[in-house]
């Protein structure tokens, strides 16, 4: 049996025996590091950001009165977006489904509909969305 | 380089297949695990039914005052309430029922029901029994109920049973549909 000194690396007869020490631990550290890069990846990714902004979106479009404007901190998402190489259409409002359409990558998004008959617009001025909530126009004839 | 996975005896040394395997099923586990849980919906139902209600009750009811044209027969509540048809009677994504009740509890008029008649066995199924417990039932639909006392006509007093309901849970949608 090989006698082994008190710190990982340092050995009391051959220094060769190091080096496989040295793989084994740079073979964990790989590892793992791949793992916490996988869960932060997982946490800040666009399916998190697209499912709560669509739902936040269609909420507050059914809780407001007409002739509300509501702007939303949308910093987040915008990084997202940018990092998925993404600039135009991050919200899409569908008129004729009443859905909201929040998309922050270019493989779809996150659908959610909402309740109230109401005419919506979105526009962005800078990291905000700004969501204007008018009465829904009555189409003559 | 054969001491990194045997040693002189030509026993496993450090690198063994064992370790591979550890390494393997606990990736593979905290993969899976991250995956299901970044992937899980927000149930946002609930607060949705009750935001529905809100939007009636101040729809219907303004001061305490049931608002006039509630008792005739013709009433729209979709219209007066601006609540969209598709959404509620088409998709069927949301459920509405209004009892107006005299002092005495005696229907003033006909209920008034909307969206998916399905939701109200599953409201009375998850609402709580006699010692408080309630069935939590995840892919029911989440309901909402309140009563409240009203003045109508020339000042009798009387009772808005409000019940709304919502199965509304968003879902992901693939590059081609979002085009």
């Amino acid at each position: 049996m090989v006698k082994r000194g008190g710190f990982l690396l340092l050995n009391d007869k051959r220094g060769e025996d190091i080096f496989p020490n040295v793989i084994f631990i740079v073979v964990n550290i790989l590892f793992f590091s791949m793992l916490i890069i996988f869960v932060f990846k997982s946490s800040t990714g666009a399916m998190v950001y697209e499912q709560a902004y669509a739902k936040q979106i269609a909420l507050l479009i059914d809780y407001s009165e007409p002739k509300t404007d509501i702007k939303i901190d949308f910093s987040n998402a915008i990084a997202v977006a940018k990092e998925n190489k993404k600039i135009q259409d991050l919200v899409k409002i569908n008129e004729a489904n009443k859905e909201v359409i929040v998309s922050l990558s270019g493989q779809g998004g996150y659908s959610m509909k909402y309740f109230s008959d109401y005419s919506v617009n979105t526009e962005f001025a800078g990291n905000f969305l700004l969501i204007h909530i008018k009465e829904k126009r009555v189409q003559n004839g | 380089m054969d001491k990194l996975f045997f040693d002189k005896k030509g026993g496993e040394k450090i690198m063994s297949v064992w370790w591979f395997a550890v390494l393997i099923v606990v990736g593979t586990g905290i993969v899976i695990a991250v995956l299901m849980f970044y992937s899980a919906e927000e149930d946002t139902r609930y607060v949705e039914s009750e935001i529905l209600y809100n939007k009636i009750a101040d729809c219907v009811v303004q001061d305490g005052f049931l608002v006039d044209g509630v008792l005739a027969k013709e009433f729209d509540l979709m219209k007066i309430c601006s609540l969209n048809e598709k959404t509620i009677n088409e998709d069927k994504l949301f459920y509405i029922k209004i009892n107006v009740l005299d002092e005495n509890g005696n229907s003033l008029r006909e209920q008034i029901v909307e969206g998916n008649k399905e939701f109200v066995a599953e409201c009375e199924i998850q609402k709580p029994d006699e010692n408080g417990k309630e069935i939590g039932a995840k892919y029911y639909s989440k309901c909402f109920e309140k009563t409240i006392n009203i003045i109508y006509s020339d000042g009798k007093k009387g009772k808005l049973e409000i019940l709304t309901a919502s199965d509304n849970v968003g879902r992901k949608i693939g590059a081609t549909e979002n085009a």
